[in-house]
């Protein structure tokens, strides 16, 4: 009678024990999934501090060289559908294209230093390039962020615990196809 | 190939223990604002670096740190500045207000990476504008020392001008305020020898031993036995705890390698010092330039 209250107690404390670190293990998961959400807010401000800065560089030097009109169309059309998109999936698409676009357009101001010089122009580049590198930065995190929630749910005990709450692996951010190659430009 | 590399060790990792970053790099510990890894800078630009840095550190809380390093290992220039930010974590935590001067001599790489706290002040165009025209010309003639002064004097500037002005206070004439004036710089370079003494001295009791003794003199001064030996306790322990205090001090200075001498520690006590940096974080803003 004594060691069946004792295997009860011990069972007992086995399984209490138990659900303390599945509530444990699952209040972690849900930390990091909103880290994860959190760190992609980051990126988005970073997207439309790029955005706000656009209209400044454009029209600085728009008037400039008139025979590159087309990557001011290409600037404004990603612009639009930037704003116009719903899901992740379409503003991403339409930063990368953006992406190019900006690209394409340093690259032909390096190709006029009489433009590359003047004090304004140097001054947006320079903001310009500093989105650039808070875009790559605040992604590198976005995907840190990811691998270490990925890498939570596919281990044990992860891979058995998660599937039981709806935890399913999140997606990395990619950089899109060709926007990290400099695109070349011919006169 | 190095991908399925990463993979594999990712995964290796995974089955021991801790998942480390895939690129993880090895930063030193910080040594003051100041850290000149690559031996670039003469000693003189580095203590009145140090000296600024520390007294706009308490003027204003922001913290700048100043670091050249021998190799990039491999990566860009902002993304070494930002990593070394995330593993220092320079300025304060809640305001995120640091400040990175980062160069490289033999990547020829300079870069300011800014906290996210001081971006609206220390925009990325003003943080160009101060490489190019400070730091760059002087980096191209090889001046190190003037192209960092310059550089980081206009960071100052910007961040806090008070603290700018200053600086550029201290630099100029001092006022000349009769006798009691004298007097007082006597007193302070006494105190100042005294304490470089009793600090050099590592061991801690001599300052009780010099404070009791100065106790009873002054005892005798006012012919009172009864003064003279609650003077000479209370001075003594008061002695005991200033050479404690600078023994330790001087100590801890000389382990970090920090400048011990009068001038080139503010005294060890005023301009605040150096004492870790305070858990700010940075997001890839500034500007970098190579020459």
């Amino acid at each position: 009678m004594k060691s069946l209250a004792l295997i009860l107690g011990a069972l007992g404390l086995v399984v209490v024990l138990g659900v303390v670190s599945i509530i444990g293990f699952y209040n972690g998961l849900v930390t990091k999934s909103q880290n994860i959400d959190g760190q992609w807010a980051q990126v988005e401000t970073q997207y439309q501090r790029r955005f706000d800065l656009i209209p400044n560089l454009v029209n600085a030097v728009k008037g400039l060289f008139e025979q590159e009109q087309k990557v001011f169309g290409d600037i404004a059309e990603a612009r639009t559908r930037y704003s116009g998109a719903a899901t992740v999936d379409e503003k991403v698409a339409a930063a990368g294209e953006l992406e190019g676009a900006l690209a394409r357009l340093l690259v032909i101001i390096e190709n006029y230093p009489e433009i590359k010089s003047d004090a304004a122009v140097m001054g947006l580049m320079d903001e310009l390039a500093g989105t650039e590198n808070r875009i790559a930065v605040e992604r590198r995190r976005f995907n840190d962020w990811v691998r270490d929630y990925n890498t939570t749910i596919k281990r044990i005990p992860g891979s058995l615990i998660a599937p039981m709450f709806g935890f399913s692996e999140r997606a990395y951010f990619e950089a899109v196809e060709g926007s990290e190659v400099a695109p070349t430009v011919e006169f | 190939m190095a991908k399925r590399l990463v993979v594999f060790s990712l995964a290796f990792l995974g089955l021991f223990g801790q998942v480390v970053p895939a690129f993880a790099l090895d930063f030193p510990e910080p040594e003051g604002f100041v850290n000149d890894f690559a031996n670039i800078l003469s000693s003189g630009t580095k203590q009145t670096l140090e000296q600024q840095l520390a007294q706009l550190e308490e003027d204003s809380s922001i913290e700048i740190a100043v670091v050249t390093v021998e190799s990039l290992e491999g990566t860009t220039v902002e993304d070494y500045a930002v990593r070394l930010f995330e593993d220092w974590k320079i300025g304060k935590e809640s305001e995120d207000n640091g400040v990175l001067f980062l160069i490289a001599p033999n990547e020829r790489e300079v870069r300011i990476e800014v906290g996210y706290g001081l971006e609206p002040v220390l925009t990325d165009g003003k943080c160009g504008r101060i490489l190019d025209n400070y730091v760059i010309p002087e980096f191209e003639k090889g001046d190190y020392d003037r192209g960092t002064s310059e550089g980081v004097a206009a960071v100052i500037k910007i961040v806090h001008p008070a603290t700018s002005e200053g600086i550029a206070g201290q630099a100029g004439v001092e006022e000349d305020d009769g006798g009691v004036w004298i007097l007082f710089v006597i007193g302070v370079i006494f105190l100042s020898y005294l304490s470089s003494f009793l600090a050099r001295s590592k061991r801690w009791w001599p300052g009780g031993i010099i404070g009791a003794i100065l106790g009873v003199v002054s005892g005798i001064f006012l012919a009172s036995v009864v003064i003279s030996v609650l003077a000479a306790v209370g001075l003594g322990i008061l002695g005991l705890i200033f050479d404690f205090i600078l023994s330790k001090n001087y100590k801890e200075r000389k382990q970090r390698g920090l400048p011990t001498s009068w001038w080139g520690s503010c005294g060890g006590f005023s301009g605040g010092g150096f004492s870790g940096f305070g858990g700010g974080r940075s997001g890839g803003g500034g500007a970098s330039r190579g020459w």
